[in-house]
C-alpha cells in the first residue's frame, strides 16, 4: 500500500504531504508511524509543520493613499513608496526542550520610481527564495528588513512566497493576523493565494480600516475565513456626505463567519448601514459593538433579544449597540413575545432583566439610542 | 544529446521488466530525463535502454501519458524549486481519468515516474495521493490506505499532547 514500509519511497512521501494542507498532514502523521517519522525526520522541510513548532503571523497591508485604485501622484514623486506589505513571523522553536521566540519582520515596499528603488532597502528581487532569505539573511531578531519591488505584482508575488514558506515550511501558524488600512487592492492580488493556500487551522483575526464599505462578495467569502473568524473590528472612515444614500449590502454580502466572530466591532461608518435584517444574523459572539447605525430599530433589537433567549451562550456576553434612532425599552419590550419574560427595574425604566431557556441570565440597559446588553453581573 | 528538429521523430526502444520492448520517438520520452541521459551515454546504440525497475504493463501506460503530453513545455525553472507553493488541484480531467486506479497501481505509476526521472507525471502522482488525503481524518486514512495504529499508547498520548493545539475547538469550531 502506498504509505506502508513497501509501499512509497520517503522522499515521495514528503512529496505528497508538501501539495497536503496543514490539517491532512498532520491526520497523515497521526496514521502511522511511519509518516510520522517522516515528518519529524531532521532532512524533512515538513519538520516544523509537524514538531510542534509554531508561530503567530502579521500580515499589514496598507497604501499610503487614501483612495483605493486612485493613485494621485504628482509628476515629481515626494514620497517613496506606494503600498507597502508587512510581515512579521513570530515563531516558537524548542531547542534542547528550551523554548525560543525568532521572529522575522519584512516589508514590501512598492516605490514609485526607479529613482527611488535603490533607497533604503534591498531590492526585492534579488530575494526570491524565502528559505535562502531566512537561512543567510536574517540574523537578528529586532531588524526589520525591507524589500524594494517597482511593481506591486511583483510585490505580491513576493509576500505570497513569503507567506507560503512562513506557514507551510517555517512553523504552523497558530494564530494569523489580518491588517489592512486604506486599500483592498493589494488583497486582490492575494485573493487567489488565499483560496488555494491555507495559513493556519486556527480562526484569524481581521482589522479592517478602509475609507470605504467592502462591498466585493469575493473579500467576505475568501477560504482565510472558511473556519471562521476569532475577531473582526471594522472601521470605516467614509465620510457621512460621501456615504449618501449607498447602502451596504452585508445582509447579502456578509458571510456566516463575520456573523459568528467572537469579538466583533462595527465602528464608525461600518456600521452606519447595519440593518435590523443583519442585526439579527449576529450570533455567537462575547462581544457586539454596533458603533452608530441608522437602521435599528426597536423591533430589530426585539428580534436580536428573542434569539438570545432561545440560544444558549457560549460566552458572557457583552453587546453595545447605538442607534440614530429614539426608541425607550418599553419600546422593544412591546415587540417581544409574551412568552418571554422582562423583569423591569422599578426604580430605573431604562434598565431590565431577563432569564434565557438556558438559565442564564442578562441585563438590557437603553439609554438614548444606546442598548447596552451584559450577562447579568458581568 | 540535441533534442530538436528531426532528431524528435528519431525512434528510441526501451525495454521493460518483464522484457516487454516499445518502439517511442524521441520527441514523446524526451520528458524522461533518465533515458535522455542513458540516450546520451549510449551514443547511436540502436540496443534497447532496459528499464528493470518498470513492468510492462505500467510501461505502456507511462508512454500513454507521455504521448498525450509531449506537445506541453517542459516546467519552468521555478517549478523545480522544492519550495515551491504546491496546489493540488490543477489536475486536468485527461489526467484525472488517468490516475482513477486502484492504489497498487497508481503507486507502480508514481515509482515508474520516479525512477524514469518524468517531473510533471511524479507531480501529478503527488497530486492525485494528497487528494485522496484531503478533508478526512485520521481514522478514514488509516482505513483508506490499509494503514496500522502501531504507536504504543504512550507514543498515542504524546502525539496528543504535541498537537494539542491543533484541535483547539474554542479556536475552530466550524462557523
Amino acid at each position: 500500500m502506498l504509505f506502508s514500509d513497501s509501499g512509497l519511497p520517503t522522499e515521495i512521501v514528503e512529496e505528497v504531504l508538501q501539495y497536503c494542507a496543514l490539517r491532512d498532514r498532520i491526520n497523515m502523521a497521526r496514521a502511522s508511524r511511519r509518516v510520522y517519522d517522516i515528518g519529524h525526520s531532521q532532512r524533512s522541510s515538513l519538520r516544523f509543520q509537524l514538531n510542534g513548532t509554531t508561530s503567530s503571523i502579521r500580515l499589514e497591508l496598507s497604501s499610503e493613499d487614501m483612495r483605493d485604485g486612485i493613485i494621485n501622484r504628482p509628476e515629481k514623486c515626494t514620497t517613496h513608496n506606494l503600498y507597502t506589505a508587512n510581515i512579521q513571523c513570530y515563531r516558537r522553536v524548542f531547542i534542547d526542550a528550551v523554548s525560543h521566540m525568532d521572529v522575522i519582520m519584512i516589508s514590501f515596499v512598492v516605490k514609485c520610481c526607479q529613482r527611488h528603488i535603490d533607497l533604503d532597502g534591498l531590492d526585492g528581487r534579488l530575494f526570491k527564495n524565502p528559505n535562502q532569505f531566512v537561512k543567510y539573511n536574517c540574523k537578528s531578531n529586532s531588524e526589520c528588513y525591507q524589500f524594494n519591488f517597482l511593481s506591486l505584482e511583483d510585490a505580491m508575488n513576493s509576500v505570497q512566497r513569503y507567506l507560503f514558506y512562513f506557514s507551510n515550511v517555517h512553523s504552523a501558524v497558530k494564530s494569523f493576523h489580518l491588517f489592512i488600512y486604506n486599500t483592498l487592492t493589494m488583497w486582490h492580488l492575494l485573493a487567489d493565494f488565499f483560496d488555494q493556500v491555507e495559513i493556519t487551522l486556527n480562526k484569524p483575526t481581521i482589522n479592517l480600516n478602509l475609507c470605504y464599505i467592502i462591498e466585493n462578495s469575493r473579500f467576505y467569502n475568501s477560504r482565510l475565513f472558511a473556519n471562521g473568524i476569532k475577531q473582526i473590528k471594522y472601521v470605516s472612515n467614509l465620510g457621512e456626505d460621501e456615504h449618501g444614500n449607498l447602502l451596504s449590502r452585508y445582509d447579502e454580502l456578509m458571510t456566516e463567519p463575520f456573523y459568528k466572530a467572537r469579538f466583533v466591532e462595527f465602528m464608525v461608518n461600518a456600521s452606519y448601514d447595519i440593518t435590523d435584517d443583519v442585526l439579527v444574523r449576529f450570533e455567537g459572539n462575547e462581544r457586539l459593538r454596533i458603533n452608530y447605525t441608522r437602521f435599528v430599530t426597536a423591533k430589530g433589537i426585539a428580534r436580536y433579544l428573542q434569539k438570545i433567549f432561545t440560544t444558549q451562550q457560549k460566552y458572557p456576553l457583552d453587546v453595545k449597540i447605538n442607534t440614530n434612532a429614539y426608541f425607550s425599552l418599553k419600546d422593544i419590550v412591546e415587540e417581544i413575545s409574551e412568552e418571554f419574560k422582562f423583569e423591569m427595574d422599578e426604580e430605573n425604566e431604562r434598565t431590565a432583566k431577563f432569564t434565557n431557556k438556558f438559565e442564564q441570565t442578562f441585563k438590557i440597559d437603553v439609554n438614548h439610542g444606546e442598548i447596552i446588553l451584559k450577562s447579568n453581573g458581568e | 544529446m540535441a533534442a530538436d528538429g528531426d532528431s524528435m521523430d528519431r525512434i528510441v526502444k526501451i525495454k521493460s521488466k518483464d522484457g516487454q520492448i516499445f518502439d517511442v520517438t524521441l520527441g514523446t520520452i524526451k520528458k524522461s530525463k533518465l533515458i535522455m541521459t542513458m540516450l546520451e551515454q549510449l551514443g547511436d546504440s540502436t540496443d534497447a535502454i532496459p528499464l528493470p525497475n518498470v513492468d510492462g504493463s505500467t510501461l505502456k501506460k507511462v508512454i500513454e501519458w507521455l504521448e498525450h503530453h509531449k506537445e506541453e513545455p517542459e516546467p519552468a525553472e521555478e517549478e523545480s524549486d522544492p519550495l515551491r507553493m504546491r496546489i493540488s488541484t490543477d489536475i486536468s480531467e485527461w489526467d484525472k481519468t488517468f490516475f482513477d486506479v486502484e492504489q497498487s497501481v497508481l503507486q507502480a505509476y508514481i515509482l515508474a515516474a520516479n525512477y524514469l526521472s518524468i517531473k510533471p507525471l511524479l507531480d501529478i502522482g503527488c497530486k492525485t495521493v494528497a487528494n485522496m488525503i484531503k478533508g478526512k481524518t485520521t481514522e478514514q486514512l488509516r482505513d483508506l490506505f490499509g494503514l496500522e495504529d502501531d504507536f504504543t499508547d504512550e507514543e498515542r498520548a504524546a502525539i496528543k499532547r504535541e498537537y494539542a493545539w491543533a484541535d483547539d475547538e474554542e479556536n475552530q469550531a466550524a462557523a
